[in-house]
């Protein structure tokens, strides 16, 4: 023991105040800094030194500055971060979603749904008048339109979220390198030795990373003895130590779009994701949007079928000179209920009647459509031979396998009715709308081009009004080809089905939020610089910084007393 | 509202203390936000999602909103064509009140010709206010055109008016799915429709396999389910709902038989009939499989089964559709299958007409060796009624048999052969027929429509001939009646077995009658038949018969007197059997007979007797007017005599060489006397005095001549000296003929000459049960027309109907302002229902201000509170105090 060893214990502690002092100054610099883990200085009592019987310290000893963090709630930050990102995503595609449909406004599906059948309304209310036949056409056109402009919006939509999710992939790609080479680099700055001090400064942009791409992906993270972090994204893993593996996006046609998935570059496998942006992006683009759409389709195609149905078995004021049908089919000897056509007839029968205006006269002929599936049934050429062998009409299959009509003379035209195997709705003669889908329908082009052709009368050309009386109850009218459901219990479910799933998901998000929030909350506790602990610690290292000062004073005083013996 | 989220309980640092500053910040400003948005749109929900239940509702009541919205204006609009129907039909009314005071005024008075005349001219003048009234138009609509609102309903023609609408009603929605009544027909007001004769005649079509199963039982159909067959042992649940036709029913069941068994399915015309394959025995039954009643329905349920059949199942009774062929009413066509073993080769013969006359023609086959497949033969056995066809066994099919068959003159003349794709599903006819095969034509009855005669329609004074031919299907007739000129409106009638007639003229008389065929009989539209009652004649005004002797006495031609009293009897049918029935009128040779007129309609006397020269006539006795009731005198004349007297039967007899030519004339005039055969034989040595003898009860006239020696001047004597025919030189045929020329042996004639020509004498009544129009113009008309003919029993029957049509025209009436009534509570209704909607609507998603904004206030004062506790928080800081 010598005046020299004390003045080494005052240096120690000089030198461990002033690492203190660093670090504190470390932390308060970076008080404000997103994502910044605390560190602390672990001190530690210097060995002792036995002199003589005596055991004396030696000061103290800085034995590692290391970051702290409870690792266990930040894999469970990281999970409830997925999950908002996730949710937030779903919330913000149904709320997109919400503003196209535009329901409880005056210019939504539902109104013009009602204008249209309130115009049909119109014409049982004023039958002679064209005017209104005329307005049923154009709120007709409007309403198809409408449907139309909402599919293809939401088709938008979805060819948007798909950019984003091929945008995703790149951003995979580079989070994933970048927790690699900090993997790497982690490695080898703390030499696999996870007491001593740690490589905060990496640790932290690692952190930051997978910060970034939990909220992408729902990662697994697990950290290695070597304080390498390996990620996984369900069974398949993207970094392992300092490899890491890329992601692609593999293209693919859905509902018409082409649309993207990612999956491992190396070896095609998909991720499968079940939080994140992208599950968000992917459950949005294929679950709500892709749903939506179907239902959407199915309103579309159930009313251009259904009503369809009613309206070919009907008469306008005016009957027609030609027609050709809408619909081809994929081969004109093939039964008619395996032609491909957009919706499928059924066996049953229809009649058509030549109207001859000249003589005032109306001749029906039954026609078969004998799809009873047992013997030779009905085709297209079938169908346009018993057609063609009624006087005063002619019909034959097309180069493009459509049934084609026209009258015989300038005198005669035809028209349809009682039709009970809807071929006419499938071909698409004498319908109201073509198109069997939303993005389709439109109001067919011989009724556009002739409203008076609108099919009000059942019992002959302007005779009555009985088709527009069932037209007009459309909307309550319960469907064959939807087991039964009218067509506003169709549309019901599918706002039902949007507004319930809006709400869901937004509660489902705010939950996720208020999850992650408390996590965070928690996070920060651990993790997060409180300047006023700092300062005290500052204050408290300052204050053993001048008392070990002070030390080596006196021990100068000690030594000069010494010197000057 | 900020979300609450938990604060650490060991450490707060600076970052947390600020990143929840910043969230409770933002919180704020967003609920700040949300609420000034509020309060600015009054909408308390922006987007659905906001309040689900609540948006849900929300839709669901705009919906309803914009549906009853569209209710009102469709109650507002057709109030408006109701109120100027109402104010109509209160002019119409008034009219007819005003038209039945002039006519009351000058009748059952000494009132003067002018006076009348000049009540008639004013109902002339009403007349034609109603025709305008009638014609009413309102924004764009005839008022009472029916459903055809463009029509111009009543037009005057010739004196009566003619209804050109239809009957139909329009329609509108008062409410979601409430449908109620927005016009009245004309035919309602002013009854402009006769009454429809609608047939008597069950026109009963027959059933194939084209037949829409939607057409059976009168039209209701069949409520298509699953069937039960069985054979006792093992049974098939054979699911019929997807068939159309009653060939897809025969089709189902026949390709679902129990396991190990085949079913033998036929469509007979007017049911189905089920077998099963004998060999297997057992005991067919059928019963339902389900809840749907189709086996019943079918007519072919049977629980207790008969053996392996056939179970024939009752009549599916279709109803007439416009689509019907004509050649399918009134009867069946006898069919045979010829049915051989295997697939592709059965046939079904079938007569070309319906009919009894192809039951019992047999087809069989024979194997002829010297014919090749391809070139099969048919022979003819008249005696057995049985086409063969000669094939060659094993290789001749089922097509070339047909052929054969249809190739064959005296076949195809009755009979069709086609392939049986009822019992044989796919058949091609490619398969070879078995030689055993072999079927009987059976099931044919009825009698075919008599097209070719059409119809007598009178209306309006005129009487139309209907043509018929050429008519195929239902609609052909129903166009050919309706575009005629008699202003008939033909329409099957509502029970789907007949049909009905009416006319569309007011004013007028109408009546169907036959135009010497059976055509209005069979279609059962005759308007004078046998069962009419004679108290219902003349338009209900019957036969004023005497209380006590004769109304009037037929004077045949032979000078004997029938008498009759119209009140002994019921009905014309009565009438007509009392003349055939008098015991003094029973004697074939001067029998004059009562019947229907065989053209145009009333009661037709016809004296066919042989004696007498007489004209036969009518006559009324003690003052009596029932014949002229009845049609058989006209009015105001005593009697009436055939217009021509008989004219007896003849003959020309143009023998072979010169100068022999005849004509025979019978004696005794009249109808007996056609087609009596001359016939001449060789009468061995007769020379110049052939024999003749005549055999009236067979018709037959025979001269035996001697071939080469007698002349025709010996068989002119003969004939003559014979005394029931005279017998003249034909000079037209042989100019100078002398009756010198012999009849030679090789040339007598072998043909037997017929007499014709002989017609009765006829005395045709007019028809005395016309049909009217039972309209307000109808009345007027009759009014006017009584008045200036000064026929008081006219007067009143129009008075009568005058006051019928203000009856209906009030009815009218309440019904219009019944509808107006209901539909101006229905508008109240409604709009109290708008209101509670709207409401309702306003809970769900407007904005409550006052809750808005104490909201934003409180809001206000929380952000304050919060942003100065910030402050202060964030001054408190151990920095502060070194």
């Amino acid at each position: 023991m010598s005046l020299f060893s004390s003045i080494q214990l005052a240096n120690n502690a000089l030198r461990a105040n002033q690492i203190g002092l660093q670090v504190t100054g470390q932390n308060i610099a970076n008080a404000n800094t997103p994502g910044y883990i605390r560190e602390e200085v672990h001190l530690s009592p210097a060995p002792t030194q036995r002199i003589g019987n005596l055991l004396l310290g030696l000061g103290v000893n800085v034995s590692a500055v290391t970051q702290k963090i409870d690792r266990f709630l930040e894999e469970r930050l990281r999970g409830a971060r997925s999950d908002r990102t996730h949710q937030e995503v779903r919330e913000q595609t149904f709320q997109q979603l919400e503003s196209l449909y535009g329901e409880l406004g005056d210019t939504d599906l539902s109104t013009s749904l009602n204008n249209f059948f309130g115009s049909i309304h119109d014409i049982l209310n004023q039958p002679e008048s064209p005017a209104t036949r005329n307005l049923a056409v154009l709120k007709g056109k409007t309403l198809a339109t409408d449907v139309q402009r909402l599919a293809s919006r939401v088709d938008a939509l979805r060819a948007g979220i798909n950019k984003r999710i091929v945008s995703a992939a790149d951003d995979i790609n580079g989070l994933t390198e970048r927790i690699r080479v900090l993997n790497a680099r982690i490695a080898q700055s703390e030499g696999g030795d996870t007491s001593a001090s740690e490589a905060v400064g990496l640790r932290d942009q690692r952190h930051q990373a997978l910060t970034e791409l939990a909220k992408l992906v729902d990662i697994n993270v697990s950290e290695q003895p070597s304080g390498a972090v390996s990620v996984f994204v369900g069974g398949e893993y993207l970094v392992l130590d300092d490899e890491a593996r890329a992601v692609e996006v593999e293209s693919y046609t859905d509902r018409g779009q082409t649309v993207d998935r990612i999956r491992i570059a190396a070896t095609n496998a998909p991720l499968d994701f079940s939080g994140g942006e992208v599950a968000g992006l992917v459950a949005g683009r294929d679950e709500i949007l892709g749903t939506f759409l179907d239902d959407l389709n199915r309103l579309a195609g159930a009313l251009a079928f259904e009503f369809n149905r009613l309206f070919s078995s009907g008469q306008g004021l005016n009957g027609y000179q030609s027609l050709v049908s809408e619909s081809a089919v994929d081969s004109p000897a093939t039964p008619l209920d395996e032609a491909g056509l957009p919706f499928t007839p059924v066996n049953g029968a229809f009649e058509v009647q030549v109207y001859n205006r000249q003589t005032g006269l109306t001749r029906t002929t039954k026609i078969l459509v004998d799809l009873n599936g047992l013997d030779q049934d009905t085709s297209l050429s079938d169908l346009a031979a018993s057609i063609d062998a009624i006087p005063g009409v002619q019909a034959a299959v097309d180069s493009q396998n459509r049934l084609v009509l026209s009258a015989n003379s300038a005198d005669e035209e035809f028209t349809f009715a009682n039709d009970t195997s809807g071929v006419l709705a499938a071909l698409g003669v004498n319908t109201f709308f073509s198109g069997h889908d939303a993005f389709s329908l439109s109001v067919h082009s011989a009724i556009a081009a002739d409203p008076l052709k609108f099919a009000a009368s059942r019992g002959g050309i302007g005779e009555d009004t009985n088709t527009a009386v069932d037209l007009a109850n459309f909307l309550d009218r319960p469907l064959n080809s939807q087991a039964g459901q009218p067509l506003s219990a169709i549309y019901d479910k599918l706002t039902g089905d949007l507004t319930q799933g809006a709400a869901v998901a937004k509660s489902v998000a705010e939950g996720a939020r208020v999850f992650e929030d408390a996590l965070s909350g928690q996070s920060l506790a651990v993790s997060g610089v409180s300047i006023d602990e700092e300062v005290v610690r500052m204050i408290a290292y300052q204050r053993a910084f001048q008392a070990s000062a002070k030390y080596i004073s006196a021990l100068d005083d000690l030594l000069q007393l010494l010197v000057n013996l | 509202m900020p979300r609450i989220t938990p604060i650490p309980t060991t450490r707060i640092s600076d970052l947390f203390s600020r990143q929840r500053v910043l969230s409770q910040l933002g919180a704020d400003q967003i609920d700040l936000q949300r609420l000034q948005t509020q309060i600015s749109t009054g909408r308390r929900v922006q987007l659905p999602s906001d309040d689900a239940p609540a948006a849900l509702r929300g839709i669901a009541l705009q919906r309803l909103i914009e549906q009853k919205t569209q209710a009102r204006t469709n109650l507002q609009i057709n109030q408006s064509y109701l109120s100027a129907t109402d104010s109509a039909l209160s002019n119409i009314s008034n009219l007819l009140t005003d038209s039945r005071a002039a006519a009351q005024g000058v009748l059952g008075t000494l009132s003067t010709a002018e006076q009348r005349e000049s009540a008639a001219t004013q109902i002339d003048r009403a007349l034609e206010q109603l025709i305008d009234a009638g014609n009413q138009k309102f924004r764009g609509r005839y008022l009472f055109a029916g459903s055809k609102t463009t029509q111009l309903p009543f037009e005057g023609r010739d004196g009566f008016v003619r209804f050109n609408g239809n009957e139909q009603q329009l329609q509108s929605y008062s409410d979601v799915d409430v449908l109620f009544n927005s016009s009245i027909s004309g035919s309602r007001v002013f009854g402009a429709l006769s009454l429809p004769v609608v047939g008597s005649a069950d026109l009963n079509p027959i059933v194939s396999a084209d037949t829409l199963l939607s057409d059976l039982n009168g039209g209701q159909g069949i409520a298509l389910g699953t069937i039960r067959i069985g054979d006792g042992t093992v049974s098939s649940d054979i699911d019929l709902s997807s068939a159309s036709t009653l060939g897809d029913i025969a089709a189902l069941i026949q390709a679902h038989p129990p396991p190990g068994r085949a079913l033998q399915v036929e469509i007979t015309h007017r049911a189905l009939k089920i077998s099963l394959d004998a060999p297997g025995g057992g005991n067919l039954q059928i019963t339902e499989a389900d809840g749907a009643n189709t086996a019943s329905q079918l007519g072919i349920y049977s629980v207790a089964g008969i053996g392996v059949g056939p179970i024939t199942g009752q009549d599916l009774d279709p109803s007439l559709r416009l689509t019907t062929p004509l050649a399918d009413l009134l009867g069946t066509r006898a069919v045979a299958i010829v049915s051989s073993s295997g697939d592709n080769n059965n046939l079904r013969i079938e007569a070309n007409a319906i009919g009894a006359a192809a039951n019992g023609y047999a087809v069989n086959f024979t194997n002829d060796p010297a014919v090749a497949a391809g070139s099969e033969t048919v022979s003819f056995n008249a005696g057995t009624s049985t086409f063969t066809v000669h094939i060659a066994a094993g290789q001749s099919t089922a097509n070339q048999a047909a052929a054969a068959l249809n190739a064959h003159p005296a076949f195809n003349a009755l009979f069709t052969a086609s392939l049986d794709r009822v019992g044989d599903q796919a058949n091609d006819g490619d398969a070879p027929v078995a030689l055993s095969a072999a079927g009987t034509l059976a099931g044919g009855a009825g009698t075919l429509l008599d097209l070719a005669s059409g119809l007598q329609v009178s209306n309006g004074g005129q009487t139309y001939t209907i043509d018929l031919s050429g008519a195929v299907t239902v609609e052909d007739l129903l166009n050919k009646l309706n575009q005629s000129p008699a202003d008939l409106l033909a329409t099957i009638n509502p029970d789907g077995r007949t049909l009905s007639f009416r006319s569309r003229l007011s004013g007028a008389d109408f009546a169907i009658g036959e135009n010497g065929g059976t055509t209005a009989s069979q279609l059962g539209v005759r308007s004078l038949t046998t069962a009419v009652k004679l108290d219902s004649l003349n338009h209900g005004l019957g036969v004023h018969s005497n209380a006590e002797g004769n109304d009037f006495l037929i004077r045949r031609k032979d000078g004997v007197e029938l008498g009759f009293r119209a009140a002994d009897y019921e009905t014309i049918g009565d009438l007509i059997a009392a003349i055939n029935n008098n015991p003094n009128n029973l004697d074939p040779n001067t029998r004059v007979t009562a019947q229907l007129a065989t053209r145009g309609n009333g009661i037709e006397l016809i004296d066919n007797g042989l004696v007498g020269s007489g004209l036969l006539s009518i006559h009324k006795v003690n003052g009596s007017q029932a014949a002229e009731d009845l049609g058989l005198i006209p009015v105001g004349q005593p009697s009436l005599s055939a217009a021509a007297p008989s004219i007896p039967a003849t003959a020309q007899v143009a023998l072979p060489g010169p100068n022999n030519d005849l004509v025979l004339t019978a004696n005794q005039s009249g109808p007996q006397r056609n087609g009596v055969q001359i016939s001449f034989t060789n009468g061995g040595p007769v020379g110049a005095s052939p024999l003749v003898t005549f055999n009236p009860l067979a018709g037959q006239l025979t001269i035996a001549v001697e071939p080469g020696v007698t002349t025709a001047n010996d068989i002119l004597a003969q004939i003559n000296a014979q005394g029931d025919f005279t017998a003249a030189l034909n000079a037209v045929s042989e100019p100078g003929n002398t009756g010198l020329g012999i009849i030679a042996a090789p040339s007598l004639p072998t043909t037997p000459v017929l007499t014709a020509g002989g017609t009765p004498q006829s005395i045709t009544g007019r028809e005395p049960h016309p049909q009217e129009t039972e309209s307000a113009f109808n009345a007027l008309i009759r009014l006017r027309d009584a008045l200036r003919v000064n026929n008081s029993v006219q007067a009143d029957r129009a008075l009568a109907l005058l006051d019928d049509s203000n009856l209906t025209l009030n009815f009218a009436r309440a019904e219009v302002g019944a509808t107006q009534q209901a539909l101006d509570v229905l508008d109240t209704r409604i709009e109290d229902e708008s209101i509670n909607l709207e409401q309702a609507l306003s809970e769900d998603i407007d904005v409550d201000l006052a809750t808005a904004i104490s909201q934003l206030t409180a809001r206000q004062a929380a952000l304050e509170a919060s942003l100065r506790m910030t402050a202060q928080l964030t001054r408190l800081t151990l920095l502060e105090f070194l």
